[in-house]
């Protein structure tokens, strides 16, 4: 009898030993899980914005890149890797990107801003895993210079037919000089932010161009595009950084920081300007000090994307008269 | 053989405490390590921001010589880095250069120091400073001078 | 047998200590700026140093006078030079403008390196022609730039070893 007892109680014992040690193990093995988890998400972000900056200093380049697979949020000014709580500051870089990317396939395509004197470049992110369809005239100028500059590594789709669903995560479509109106029905289970539009107005990419950006309305609803937002963008870069971005806020987050880049470059130009008139006066170089008396870079002080165009060809006649009469350019 | 039995346990008891003991010094051991290689890690993401600021302030068109916006690589507008020090001081070029000095020396012909950016970092543990030769380009007089881009990054 | 096993236990553990012990703390971490740096140094110098005016020669530019060196070496030069009071030939002139150079940038930087101007022979019985040389020759690694700069008729190199 004492015996039995034993027996049972020793496998009692051998039996809460055994669930002790499976427990520790557990226990160690997810905390491991999660320091692993943890640096990786650090590692991305430190790999990301090291990527960053080299497709930034880049000039007009499409790289191609591969994390480990974690969803990075962009959100305005900052984003976001996994689960983690921490965002971290895109900072001096002016980047236009998804509200989200997933599965660490990037494609970063760093694109100069010039209004007319080059600015900052800004740097457009996209994925291949995110479905780019561009719907227009295939006679139309601006769309066929869209198609010519788009990179194939984003696998872009023009004018596709049918237009259904593919089951990507997200459908980013982009209708050149017209109204969206297109069947929004296969895309019902995705969200919002998920199926976006932007319809791009204009002659050419490196003018003015407006822009309207549409949302599609809540899964729980029927499907159709809402918003019609509208603003005014000058410069290639401008309008394809509205591709990249969902919203017109994010849109608009990344254009503030150009203008203030702008502003400050277009005064160091201004002292340049004025220390060059100097100079030429100096030297009684009339016709080089008449040109750069004109003080272009003044107006760009309070300039709004709008004003752009017209301060832009009033620069660029300045310019070519500066290069005509062999003085220093003005840009 | 009840004491037998006991003598086994107390066995096993013993094997399975050293056995955890064990466990638990090379899981000290494995967190040490860790914590040295999360500096060394540290270290490196330090050189790689040197190097970024580096490849930003070289890139800057508030610095670069440009004519009709091509740029000219390795090269500094005089006259724009004459202008640039009140520029670069407002609080968005923080988000470029960081803690950072840049000073622009001219070697020759004659000499002259630019200090472009000064935001050093008060009770810094490390000050990495590199130096860039760069053409320094005077477009009154569309001449060229020697000159060297010193940075110092502090962290 | 317990003894046994806890035994190799303990033998693997040690091994596994050795191993971190050799390749994580007693690895030398990559001097990632270090090696970036040097390598524009040599690139960036020869290029600015090239580019640059001396105004003592009519702003004639390096590249210049150092062509005119090369192609009139038996003159040390045709372009007339004016520094310190004195008419210097580009040969000449060169000589003190890169002695002058280098001590106010790889000297005041403690970087050690060797910097030579020179013309591959003609023919393999011919000596090789050093026209201008700075610094000492470096004994273990280095990085190296060479530029070349087309002459009349051939082509010179000039070499700048960054010394490790």
């Amino acid at each position: 009898m004492k015996a039995q007892i034993e027996v049972q109680f020793n496998w009692i014992l051998v039996l809460a030993a055994g669930t002790l040690i499976f427990l520790f193990f557990f226990g160690v093995v997810k905390w491991v899980k999660d320091r692993a988890e943890q640096n990786s998400a650090v590692t991305v972000s430190a790999y990301l914005d090291a990527l960053l900056t080299g497709s930034s200093v880049a000039r007009s380049t499409v790289t191609r890149f591969q994390l480990p697979s974690q969803t990075v949020h962009f959100i305005c000014d900052s984003y976001r890797v996994g689960e983690s709580d921490a965002s971290k500051r895109i900072r001096n870089k002016i980047v236009f990107a998804p509200t989200r990317i997933e599965k660490g396939s990037f494609v970063a395509w760093s694109e100069p801003w010039a209004v007319p004197f080059r600015v900052t470049n800004f740097l457009l992110l996209g994925s291949p895993d995110i479905r780019y369809v561009f719907i227009g005239d295939e006679n139309d100028p601006l769309f066929k210079e869209l198609r010519a500059a788009f990179p194939p590594e984003l696998e872009p789709e023009f004018n596709p037919s049918p237009f259904v669903s593919t089951n990507t995560y997200k459908v980013r479509v982009i209708v050149v000089n017209d109204v969206p109106s297109l069947a929004v029905a296969p895309f019902r289970s995705l969200a919002s932010e998920d199926f976006t539009a932007l319809s791009l107005s204009g002659t050419e990419l490196d003018g003015s161009v407006t822009l309207t950006f549409y949302q599609k309305s809540h899964p729980s609803t029927a499907p159709h595009l809402l918003g019609g937002q509208s603003v005014t963008a000058y410069g290639k870069a401008a309008a394809l950084g509205a591709i990249f971005t969902d919203t017109i806020e994010d849109y608009q987050c990344g254009i503030d920081k150009a203008l203030v880049r702008m502003r400050n470059v277009a005064a160091i130009y201004e002292q340049r300007a004025v220390a060059l008139s100097s100079s030429y006066a100096a030297h009684a170089d009339l016709a080089c000090q008449t040109i750069f008396d004109g003080n272009v870079f003044a107006s760009y002080a309070t300039a709004q994307p709008f004003d752009l165009s017209g301060l832009s060809t009033t620069l660029s006649i300045s310019n070519f008269d500066a290069q005509r009469n062999s003085c220093a350019l003005l840009y | 053989m009840e004491k037998r039995g006991q003598m086994q346990m107390m066995e096993t008891v013993a094997i399975l405490f050293i056995f955890f003991i064990l466990i638990s010094l090379g899981f000290i051991f494995y967190t040490q390590v860790a914590k040295q290689s999360i500096a060394t890690k540290a270290e490196e993401f330090q050189d790689l921001t040197a190097i970024q600021v580096a490849q930003l302030a070289g890139s800057l068109p508030e610095l670069q010589c440009s004519e009709q916006n091509i740029v000219k690589e390795n090269c500094i507008d005089y006259l724009k880095a004459q202008a640039a020090p009140a520029i670069l001081a407002k609080p968005e070029y923080f988000d470029v250069l960081g803690y950072a000095t840049l000073t622009l020396q001219k070697i020759y012909p004659g000499t002259d120091e630019i200090p472009l950016y000064s935001r050093p970092l008060v009770n810094a543990d490390n000050k990495r400073a590199s130096f860039f030769p760069v053409a320094i380009f005077d477009p009154a007089s569309s001449t060229t001078a020697f000159g060297v881009l010193v940075i110092e990054v502090y962290s | 047998m317990e003894l046994m096993g806890l035994a190799i236990v303990v033998i693997l553990l040690s091994l596994a200590f050795l191993f971190v012990v050799r390749f994580v703390i007693l690895n030398e971490p990559a001097d990632a700026r270090q090696s970036f740096q040097e390598s524009e140094l040599a690139a960036n110098f020869l290029n600015t140093m090239l580019e640059t005016n001396a105004p003592e020669c009519s702003d004639a530019t390096m590249a210049a006078l150092i062509q005119d060196c090369a192609n009139y070496y038996d003159l040390q030069g045709r372009i007339t030079c004016q520094s310190q009071g004195s008419n210097l030939q580009s040969c000449e002139f060169l000589k003190f403008a890169h002695q002058d150079l280098f001590a106010r940038t790889f000297e005041t930087w403690k970087v050690k390196y060797y910097f030579e101007v020179y013309r591959n022979p003609q023919s393999p019985s011919t000596s090789r022609l050093t026209l201008l040389t700075q610094g000492q020759a470096c004994t273990g690694n280095r990085r190296l730039k060479v530029q070349p700069l087309p002459v009349a008729g051939s082509t010179i190199y000039l070499g700048l070893h960054i010394c490790s």
